[in-house]
C-alpha cells in the first residue's frame, strides 16, 4: 500500500478555519480520486504552529473521505494524522459530525 | 271556347335509397386520443390530490416552524451567543489569555455543540422544508465559528506589541459586536425562511 505524505502548512495557516478553504484544499489535493483507491493511505501532517483548526475547515477537507470510508476506524485507518503531541478533540468530533451527516442529518 | 288544361300529376314517391354510414374503425390514433384524455383527467386527479396533501403537509410544516423549531432553535443560539459573550468578557476581565488553545477549543465546543443540537431538528424535519432552514443556520454558525478563531489569533498576534491590554480589549469589544451581528443575521435568516414558507 502507498502512503503519501500531506502537510496542511503547504496550504496556509497557522489557523484553518471554514469549510470553502477546506474544500478548497481537498480539490487542490485530489482527494476525490483518492477516495476510491484502496491501496493509498495517508499521513496528514498538522504543523506545530498552528494556532487551530475548526471542524468546518476539517469537514470541508476530509468529510466526504469520511462518509466515503463509512466508519470513524476505516477513515482514521486510512488518514493517518501527525499532531506533534498535540490533542485535536475537532478530528473525532468531526468524524461523528460527517458520519451524522452522511444519515442525512444536514 | 273552352280550354281544359289538363295537368299530369306525377308519381314522386321516394325512390328506395340505401344510405351508407361509413363505419370508421377504431385507428391507432383514436386510441391515442382516448389514452391521453385518460391520461390527463388522471393527472389533474392526481395533482388536486397532491395538492391538497401539500397544503395539509404545509400547516404541519408551519405549526412546527413557528411553535417548536423556530423558539427551541432561537433559545440554542440566544444561549449560545451569551456563553460566547460570557467567555470574551472573562477573559477580558483577566486581562490577558494564558492558554489559546483552550480558548479556542472552548470556543469550537460552543458552536460544535450549538450545530448538533440544530441537527436533531434537522434530523426530525428533514423532508419538510424545515431541513434547508437549519442547514442555512449551521453554514453561518459555521462561518461565525471561524471568525472568532480569527479574533482570537489576531489578540494572540498582538500579545506581544507594547500594549497587548489595549488590543486585548478592542479585540474582544470586536468579538461581542461580532456575536450580536451574527445572532441578528441568524433571526433575520429564520424570519426570511419563515416569510418564505408562509408565501
Amino acid at each position: 500500500m502507498e502512503t503519501k505524505s500531506i502537510n496542511l502548512a503547504d496550504f496556509g495557516g497557522p489557523t484553518y478555519i471554514g469549510r470553502d478553504n477546506g474544500e478548497a484544499v481537498r480539490k487542490k489535493l485530489g482527494l476525490d480520486k483518492m477516495d476510491k483507491n484502496n491501496e493509498v493511505s495517508f499521513t496528514i501532517e498538522i504543523p506545530e504552529d498552528t494556532f487551530n483548526i475548526n471542524s468546518s475547515f476539517f469537514l470541508g477537507l476530509f468529510g466526504d473521505s469520511i462518509r466515503s470510508c463509512g466508519s470513524k476506524s476505516a477513515f482514521l485507518s486510512k488518514f493517518n494524522f501527525e499532531t506533534h503531541g498535540r490533542e485535536y478533540s475537532i478530528i473525532n468530533k468531526s468524524i461523528d459530525r460527517a458520519l451524522r451527516e452522511r444519515k442525512g442529518i444536514i | 271556347m273552352v280550354t281544359i288544361s289538363t295537368f299530369t300529376i306525377a308519381s314522386t314517391a321516394p325512390l328506395p335509397t340505401k344510405i351508407y354510414i361509413e363505419q370508421q374503425e377504431f385507428s391507432l390514433r383514436d386510441f391515442f386520443l382516448v389514452s391521453t384524455l385518460i391520461l390527463n383527467s388522471f393527472a389533474l386527479i392526481l395533482s388536486l390530490r397532491n395538492r391538497r396533501k401539500d397544503l395539509r403537509n404545509s400547516h404541519i410544516d408551519d405549526f412546527w416552524l413557528r411553535k417548536i423549531i423556530v423558539p427551541e432553535a432561537l433559545k440554542e443560539i440566544d444561549d449560545y451567543c451569551i456563553k460566547c459573550k460570557k467567555l470574551w468578557r472573562k477573559v477580558k476581565a483577566a486581562g490577558c489569555i494564558k492558554d489559546y488553545s483552550s480558548t479556542a477549543d472552548k470556543l469550537n465546543d460552543l458552536t460544535d455543540t450549538l450545530i448538533s443540537k440544530l441537527s436533531r431538528y434537522a434530523d426530525i424535519e428533514r423532508k419538510s422544508s424545515i431541513g434547508p432552514m437549519i442547514n442555512t443556520v449551521v453554514g453561518i454558525a459555521d462561518e461565525f465559528s471561524g471568525i472568532l478563531i480569527e479574533i482570537l489569533h489576531s489578540i494572540d498576534r498582538h500579545s506581544s506589541e507594547s500594549s497587548p491590554h489595549e488590543a486585548l480589549t478592542l479585540h474582544i469589544d470586536e468579538a461581542i459586536i461580532a456575536t450580536d451581528r451574527f445572532q441578528k443575521h441568524v433571526i433575520e435568516t429564520i424570519a426570511r425562511h419563515h416569510r418564505k414558507a408562509a408565501s
